[in-house]
C-alpha cells in the first residue's frame, strides 16, 4: 500500500463513522489534512449531498479540462479507495499542468520564499509596533525595520536616514511630486516630466496643474528616449523638479539618467526618477546619477505587496509638505505606524536583488535574447523601444495585421498582458506606444512579455510555440493579412467608394 | 570540526532533494541557484570563505524545508509546461512530506 493511499485512509479513520458527517466541507475531500490542500480546487466542483454516488461524481468531474484521465479513477474504485478517496484524486489529476505560465513580471512578481521566510517571524511572534519606545516589543520591531531601511539604502548607495518606507510606488510617486511642488510654490512654478511616465505620476501633475502650476511633457523619440536638447530648452528659472523614469514599465528602456541627472544639478533643479521597474535591477546609484528623490515599489522585486519607499536626499536637503498628517512618524515625511512584516520582506528582496543582481540580469538577458529572436522570426513584427538601453525583462512586441486582444485570449495558457496593468481595464490603445509614434492599429496588436528572475527556457519555449500557433491562427482568419500575402500596400487601399 | 568535500556532498544532495517538493517556480529557481551557486564556490581555498559558504547552505537548507512544508500547504496548482505525469508524484511526495509534522 503506497504512503498516499495510507495517509487517504488514516484521515479517514479519523472522521467519525456518522452518515450526518459527510456533508461538513472538510470531509468533502476526504480527510481533514488534504481539505487543506484542495480547498481551492474544491470550490470548483458542486458539492452534492449524497457525495457517495460514484454516477454524480463522474458527472461534477466531466466539465472539467482534464477530462480523459479524470473520468478513469471515478470507476476503477478499489477495495480500499472509497468514493470521497476517488473524488479527491479526480480533484489531483484535474489540477495537474492547467494553470498558466507567468509571463508578466512588470505588473507584480510571485514573493520571492526566502522573503517570506523572513517576514513570518513578523506576523507571528514579534508583532510590536516599531514606534513603541517603550518595551521590548516595540524595540525588537524597531531593530528590525531599521535594518531593513539599510538594506534598502545599500542597494542604491543612499543613507538609511534618507529612505521612507510608503505603502507603494504609487504612494512615493504623490508625497514626492505633490510634496516638493507645494513646498517650494512660492518662489517656482514649473516642472518637467515625460510623455511616457506611470498613469500615477502623470495624474498627481494633472492635479498640480489644477493647483497652479505649470508642466511640461518631453516628448520621446520613436526608441522610447527623450531628446537631451529638448531636456535643457525646458528648463526655467523656475522649474523646481524634473521627473523620468528610470526603466519603462511598458516597453522597458533605460532613460540616460546619469545625463539628465547632470544637467539638473548644473540647473539646481531637483531630479526625481520613478525607479519602481528598475531598482534592483539595474545599477543605480543616486550619487553618481545626481538623483535627489526615488521612488521603490516592492512587489516588484519579489517582496510583498502594500509596501514601497522614497528616497528623499539630504545632503543638499530636499525639503518636502507632507501629505499625511499625524505622529511625526519618519521624520515628519510620512505620519502612520510601520508595518513591520511588509518593510522586513521588502529589506530581505532588496538585499537579495543587490546580492544576485548579476546572476539575475545575466539569466533575464539570456531568456529575453532567445525570445526576441524566436518572435521577430515571425514576418511583420517589430520590437517597441530603443534595442540597446533597454531592461532584458520587458519586451514589447507588434504584431502586425493581428488583433492584440484575440492574441491574447487566444494565449489562454499564458500570463501575459497588452499595456501596463493600470490600464488594462480599458479600450484605448496605449499612450506610450502612441508617444513612441506607433499608429493605433499597432498600438493595439502589441504585447508585453515579463520575464524574470523565475523563468525558465521552458517556459520561454513554450511561449514562442504558442505565440507561433496563435499568430499564424489568426492571421489566416484575417482578409487583410490576405491582402497583405498579395503584395498590396494597405494604406494605399480606398476604403469607401463615393 | 573542519567542513570538506564530504560536508558539501551532503548539503548539496540535501538542498536538491528537498527543493524538488516545491512547486514549479519555486523548484526549477532554487535547483538552478543551487547548481551555480555551488558551480561558483567550488574552488575556494580561503577556510573562513569555506566555512561562511557552509553557513549560508545550512541556512538555505533550513529556509527550503521550511517553505516546501508551508508551500505545500497552500496553492497547489500545476502549470501547463509541467509534466502531467510527473505532477501526481509531486503532489504525493507533498503529502508524504506534510503527513510527518
Amino acid at each position: 500500500m503506497s504512503r498516499f493511499s495510507r495517509f487517504m485512509t488514516l484521515s479517514q479513520k479519523a472522521l467519525p463513522r456518522t452518515s450526518s458527517c459527510l456533508n461538513r466541507p472538510w470531509t468533502r475531500a476526504g480527510g481533514v489534512a488534504s481539505s487543506r490542500l484542495f480547498s481551492s480546487s474544491c470550490s470548483r466542483f458542486s458539492t452534492s449531498p449524497s457525495s457517495q454516488d460514484p454516477s454524480i461524481l463522474k458527472s461534477s468531474v466531466s466539465p472539467t479540462a482534464a477530462a480523459s484521465t479524470a473520468a478513469a479513477p471515478a470507476t476503477a474504485t478499489t477495495t480500499m479507495e472509497t468514493p470521497t478517496v476517488a473524488k479527491a484524486k479526480a480533484a489531483l489529476e484535474a489540477i495537474s499542468g492547467t494553470h498558466p505560465i507567468y509571463m508578466d513580471f512588470q505588473a507584480t512578481s510571485p514573493l520571492d520564499y526566502r522573503v517570506l521566510d523572513s517576514m513570518l517571524p513578523y506576523l507571528t511572534g514579534v508583532y510590536g509596533n516599531p514606534h513603541s519606545r517603550t518595551h521590548e516589543y516595540g524595540w525588537e520591531a524597531e531593530k528590525a525595520v531599521e535594518k531593513a531601511r539599510e538594506e534598502v539604502a545599500t542597494v542604491i548607495n543612499a543613507d538609511p536616514r534618507e529612505i521612507i518606507f510608503t505603502s507603494g510606488a504609487t504612494e512615493s510617486n504623490n508625497t514626492i511630486l505633490k510634496g516638493v511642488a507645494r513646498f517650494y510654490q512660492n518662489r517656482k512654478k514649473h516642472i518637467i516630466s515625460v510623455q511616457t511616465e506611470h498613469k500615477c505620476v502623470l495624474d498627481s501633475l494633472r492635479t498640480l496643474q489644477e493647483e497652479g502650476f505649470d508642466v511640461t511633457y518631453l516628448p520621446v523619440q520613436t526608441n522610447g528616449l527623450i531628446s537631451l536638447d529638448d531636456l535643457k530648452k525646458a528648463i526655467r528659472p523656475d522649474t523646481v523638479l524634473v521627473s523620468v523614469m528610470a526603466v519603462n514599465n511598458e516597453i522597458g528602456v533605460i532613460q540616460p539618467l546619469e545625463e539628465i541627472g547632470k544637467i539638473c544639478r548644473a540647473n539646481k533643479v531637483f531630479f526625481h526618477t520613478d525607479a519602481a521597474q528598475g531598482f534592483g535591477k539595474i545599477p543605480l546609484d543616486v550619487n553618481r546619477m545626481n538623483i535627489d528623490l526615488m521612488s521603490i515599489s516592492g512587489h516588484k522585486i519579489y517582496g510583498p505587496k502594500g509596501v514601497g519607499a522614497a528616497f528623499i536626499r539630504r545632503r543638499p536637503r530636499v525639503r518636502l509638505a507632507p501629505l499625511l498628517s499625524g505622529g511625526g512618524q519618519e521624520r515628519g515625511l510620512r505620519s502612520g505606524t510601520l508595518a513591520p512584516p511588509l518593510i522586513v520582506g521588502f529589506g530581505t528582496a532588496a538585499r537579495l536583488c543587490r546580492e544576485e543582481m548579476a546572476y539575475d540580469h545575466e539569466h533575464i538577458s539570456r531568456l529575453s535574447k532567445r525570445l526576441i529572436n524566436g518572435l521577430l522570426a515571425i514576418p511583420f513584427t517589430s520590437l517597441n523601444g530603443d534595442p540597446k538601453s533597454r531592461f532584458p525583462g520587458c519586451v514589447n512586441i507588434s504584431f502586425s495585421y493581428v488583433e492584440g486582444e484575440s492574441l491574447l485570449m487566444g494565449l489562454k495558457n499564458i500570463a501575459l498582458s497588452s499595456g501596463s496593468a493600470c490600464t488594462s481595464a480599458s479600450l484605448e490603445p496605449s499612450y506610450v506606444l502612441r508617444a513612441i509614434g506607433q499608429n493605433d492599429e499597432d498600438a493595439h496588436s502589441s504585447i508585453r512579455f515579463g520575464i524574470g528572475r523565475y523563468t525558465t527556457e521552458a517556459e520561454i519555449d513554450y511561449a514562442l510555440d504558442n505565440v507561433h500557433k496563435q499568430i499564424n491562427f489568426l492571421r489566416n482568419l484575417s482578409p487583410l493579412w490576405d491582402l497583405v500575402q498579395e503584395g498590396v500596400d494597405l494604406s494605399t487601399i480606398e476604403w469607401s467608394s463615393h | 570540526m573542519a567542513s570538506n568535500r564530504q560536508t558539501f556532498v551532503h548539503l548539496y544532495r540535501d538542498l536538491m532533494r528537498t527543493a524538488k517538493l516545491f512547486p514549479y517556480t519555486y523548484r526549477e529557481y532554487t535547483l538552478r541557484r543551487t547548481r551555480d551557486r555551488f558551480k561558483e564556490l567550488k574552488n575556494v581555498t580561503d577556510p573562513s570563505k569555506i566555512h561562511e559558504f557552509e553557513q549560508e547552505a545550512r541556512y538555505m537548507l533550513g529556509v527550503v524545508q521550511r517553505q516546501t512544508t508551508l508551500n505545500g500547504m497552500y496553492n497547489r496548482r500545476n502549470l501547463v509546461v509541467e509534466n502531467a505525469d510527473n505532477a501526481e508524484v509531486n503532489v504525493k511526495k507533498s503529502f508524504e512530506n506534510a503527513s510527518q509534522l
